[in-house]
């Protein structure tokens, strides 16, 4: 009987442990924690149907030390390409819990914005260079948005697509194969000025005329989501698929639609 | 009690302590620590830096020089270089010096030196054995906590890849080294009757080997993780973080190990069996272990070399594997798999001749067919290297080779039922003595026929081409690799533990933990088989509504089989420090090793053994 509460005891030690090392995996996730959409009003679409308004705010850097929960102190992979979260005028958010799994409420309308203070080139597939998915299938650009003065550098215009060889990177929401409502978005990010780009990072910091891109889309069904970059802008020999483009929350994360 | 040497330096009265006596497992850690620093220090310092194109290149670089002075270090640490060093030198070792590595009085000590003893080397692999399973296990509850609801999140997606690479790649080394490492260490030597390995220091270098790869796979955890599965195809792994600098050198140091280690078994087999052990009266367990490492001995410098240029692409820019260089990614597949299905042999056949050895012992009944056992070895041996494409299919590599390897996948079930045709014949109207080994021989006729039938499935072209890349073929692997594999190997440890510890392992540990293990596994494994043809994917971190059902059942299922191994790991412990004082041979068997005294002397036999007659000749005195 000794043996076999022994044996029974082992048991539960085991199951402790691995409990603890479940725990301790889990809190380790640092999976940049959830961002929720803010409360903004209703929405009404061209055709006339409201939703409840949401809004997210986004940017993109050239190097994810300038924000997000990378850090500004730092973070493992300094010279990464990366999303992170952006203030009412593009100002980077570097608190810890910022980052790039956002949870935004079904059946809703959410504007999001994002600076883009990266440069750009050609992209490799030209179909990620047009708006998909977005209300009315458009965007509204503004190729310079002045981050001091916290005003349009350049006249804001809409569009459904931008030139295929200016693109920096892009926003894209896949559906899961098994959804019953299948969601694909997709919005192409221009470039910002090549020049303006490279001087800001040679001074240590980013420019201060990113592009800025402005699209709302309809949330379906609840459901977790993956969007990321369909540009491969990582590292790596073939096709720039490494480094932040094959490693969660730099250049993709979480899009997860709650009741 | 610690050895002291009669050195010179000692007579003429000076106390200085041979630099042999001084290394130890300590010093190998702190050896490799050092190292591993400096030279991660001097590269950061001295290496330029890269083009803009290959940003990654010059972390690669600092990681695998770090990595490769890691190893050198704790080589060096642990006392490898010593006796090559001094026969370089023209001094080889003294007879104390050899009397000092191979752990002569030296009690507990020897276990965390460079010891030569092939009885030490064999308890040092059974421990290490059970930490590798015990981590991968560990891993393994994780991957089924993480797929307990469909929508995973309980652990980071990055992190969920590298738990299931991880997981993937230190099962499979447990399950290769699970039965060589212990008792072909241990057992085999005594077995054909020999006072050790034909190379008793490469005994020693293969196991720590195994200890110095093992902090590459550990540092790779922290700096990105094995995020591409076990199998690191590139050009994935081209572009997977740091950690795949860590996959690289574990597999490259394991390689080296397996290397060293199955030169070493070949050579004590063929060279030194006992007088009067002609091959029709080697145990079947050699011809099991020999036919392992003769499998592992031309697959793993292939496994050496794809990783040795994997590392090149990363490291130095090659296009080994890089489609755009020239290269490509088929290449490494087809080298991965000319090592990676005779592994699956290497596992299962030195397990499954484990089985062989002890059914003729509790039927009292001699081996049913010596010949066909011998044949059925020797015949998957041969066929298993020639059907390495059956896991490339689907690949679009040589559509026209589908065929052929379609058709020597399905060969191989031909010896494969030979040792099933052994085994039945074997139990088949015996006196069963029921014994946790006894029952295992049931255990894997079952898994392995479900792991067997399903496989066939799976080397069926047309049925490939819907079950590959599923949950399925999870099952169907474990099946094999766990229910007859680790099934065989844990009936190894239970029948030989009175030799390698002399103590019984508790009979009543033994039976809930089979019962455990075994129940839970089929539960398990049922379960993933479900979800496979219902179509879920391998290697996802979340999964649709409808797999829920049979991913409970698999999650319960895990939990039981964790239950049972931690049950037989108390039962080891607990055996070794309290069970009861083994006698010669507990079990009446009729190979050599029950033929010496517990605690086994060092040099095993204090005359050499004659063997006048086959192993198996129970009932024959009725006649």
């Amino acid at each position: 009987m000794k043996r076999i509460l022994a044996a029974l005891a082992t048991v539960v030690l085991g199951f402790g442990v691995i409990a603890g090392i479940g725990t301790y995996v889990a809190a380790a996730k640092n999976d940049s924690g959830l961002t929720s959409a803010t409360a903004a009003g209703t929405f009404t679409t061209p055709e006339g149907k409201t939703y409840p308004h949401y809004t997210l705010n986004m940017n993109v850097y050239p190097n994810s030390t300038f924000g997000g929960h990378h850090g500004a102190g730092g973070g493992a992979h300094p010279d990464w390409v990366s999303y992170g979260l952006a203030g009412e005028h593009g100002e980077p958010l570097t608190e810890a819990s910022t980052g790039t799994n956002f949870v935004v409420p079904a059946h809703s309308a959410v504007t999001i914005t994002i600076w883009q203070y990266d440069s750009g080139e050609t992209i490799t597939n030209d179909f990620f260079a047009k708006v998909r998915g977005t209300v009315g299938n458009t965007a509204t650009l503004v190729e310079r948005y002045d981050t001091k003065a916290h005003a349009n550098a350049t006249e804001a215009k809409t569009v459904t697509q931008i030139p295929s060889d200016g693109v920096g990177h892009t926003f894209t929401i896949h559906g899961l194969a098994d959804a019953n409502n299948q969601v694909f978005v997709s919005v192409p990010l221009p470039m910002s000025n090549d020049d303006e780009v490279t001087a800001a990072e040679e001074a240590g910091g980013f420019t201060q005329f990113p592009t800025m891109m402005t699209f709302t889309i309809i949330t379906g069904d609840e459901g977790e989501y993956v969007w990321n970059c369909e540009f491969p802008c990582g590292d790596g020999t073939v096709a720039r698929f490494g480094s932040a483009m094959s490693t969660m929350s730099y250049m993709s994360g979480h899009w997860i639609v709650k009741g | 009690m610690t050895t002291t040497m009669n050195h010179p330096a000692a007579a003429a009265g000076k106390s200085r302590t041979p630099i042999i006596e001084r290394l130890n497992i300590v010093t190998a850690f702190a050896l490799g620590a050092i190292s591993a620093f400096v030279v991660w220090r001097l590269a950061l310092q001295f290496l330029p830096a890269d083009s803009e194109v290959r940003l990654f290149t010059r972390e690669d670089k600092i990681t695998l020089l770090s990595m490769i002075a890691w190893f050198v270090g704790f080589m060096t640490g642990i006392g490898a270089l010593v006796a090559p060093f001094r026969w370089v030198m023209g001094k080889d070792l003294s007879h104390d010096e050899n009397m000092f590595l191979a752990g002569k009085d030296m009690g507990i000590k020897r276990y965390f030196r460079y010891t030569t003893d092939h009885k030490v080397v064999g308890i040092q692999y059974l421990i290490i054995t059970m930490v590798i399973f015990g981590i991968g296990g560990i891993l393994a509850m994780l991957i089924r906590a993480n797929l307990g609801t469909p929508e995973g999140g309980l652990i980071h997606p990055q992190a969920y890849n590298s738990i299931v690479g991880t997981h993937g790649i230190i099962m499979i080394v447990g399950t290769i080294i699970m039965v060589t490492g212990p008792i072909g260490n241990f057992i085999m030597p005594i077995m054909i009757g020999a006072r050790d390995m034909a190379f008793p220091r490469l005994n020693a270098l293969s196991f720590w080997l195994i200890v110095a790869a093992a902090i590459p796979l550990i540092w790779a955890q922290f700096i990105g993780g094995i995020s591409t599965g076990w199998s690191a195809y590139n050009p994935l792994a081209g572009q997977a973080p740091l950690g795949m600098n860590g996959y690289i050198m574990f597999i490259c140091i394991f390689a080296l190990s397996t290397m060293v280690a199955g030169a070493n078994i070949t050579t004590t087999v063929v060279r030194m069996r006992a007088k009067g052990m002609t091959w029709n009266r080697t145990p079947i367990f050699i011809y099991g272990v020999v036919a392992s490492v003769a499998l592992a001995l031309p697959a793993f410098p292939v496994f050496f070399l794809s990783q040795v240029m994997s590392g090149m692409d990363r490291a130095l820019d090659t296009s080994f594997y890089n489609t755009a260089g020239g290269g490509s990614g088929w290449l490494y597949e087809n080298l991965f798999w000319i090592m990676g299905h005779p592994e699956v042999y290497v596992i299962l056949i030195p397990a499954v001749a484990a089985l062989m050895e002890m059914a003729p012992v509790f039927t009292r009944r001699p081996l049913f067919s010596f010949n066909v056992a011998v044949m059925g070895i020797a015949g998957i041996s041969g066929l298993s290297i020639l059907v390495w494409a059956h896991h490339m299919y689907i690949s679009g590599w040589a559509p026209l080779l589908n065929a052929p390897f379609m058709l020597t996948t399905e060969l191989i079930s031909i010896p494969t039922g030979m040792l099933f045709l052994v085994l039945v014949g074997t139990l088949w109207r015996g006196r069963l003595w029921m014994t946790m080994p006894t029952l295992s021989i049931f255990a894997l006729l079952w898994n392995f026929m479900i792991g067997g039938i399903t496989g066939i499935y799976l080397s069926d072209v047309p049925a490939d081409a819907f079950l590959h890349g599923s949950m399925y073929v999870t099952a169907h692997f474990h099946y094999t690799l766990m229910g007859a594999g680790l099934t065989g190997a844990l009936a190894s440890l239970v029948y030989w533990f009175p030799k390698m510890t002399g103590r019984m392992f508790d009979k009543k540990l033994s039976w809930i933990s089979f019962w455990m293990v075994q129940i839970g596994f089929n539960v398990t494994f049922g379960g993933m088989f479900i979800v496979g043809l219902q179509g879920q994917p391998r290697r996802v971190e979340a999964y649709a509504a409808l797999f829920n059902r049979g991913n409970l059942i698999t999650s319960i299922g895990a939990a039981v089989i964790m239950s049972g191994m931690l049950v037989l790991l108390y039962g080891v412990i607990s055996s070794w420090r309290h069970g009861v004082v083994a006698p010669m041979n507990p079990w009446h068997a009729k190979t050599l090793e029950w033929t010496v005294a517990n605690p086994i002397p060092l040099e095993n036999f204090a005359v050499l053994p004659v063997v006048t007659s086959d192993p198996y000749g129970y009932g024959k005195e009725k006649k």
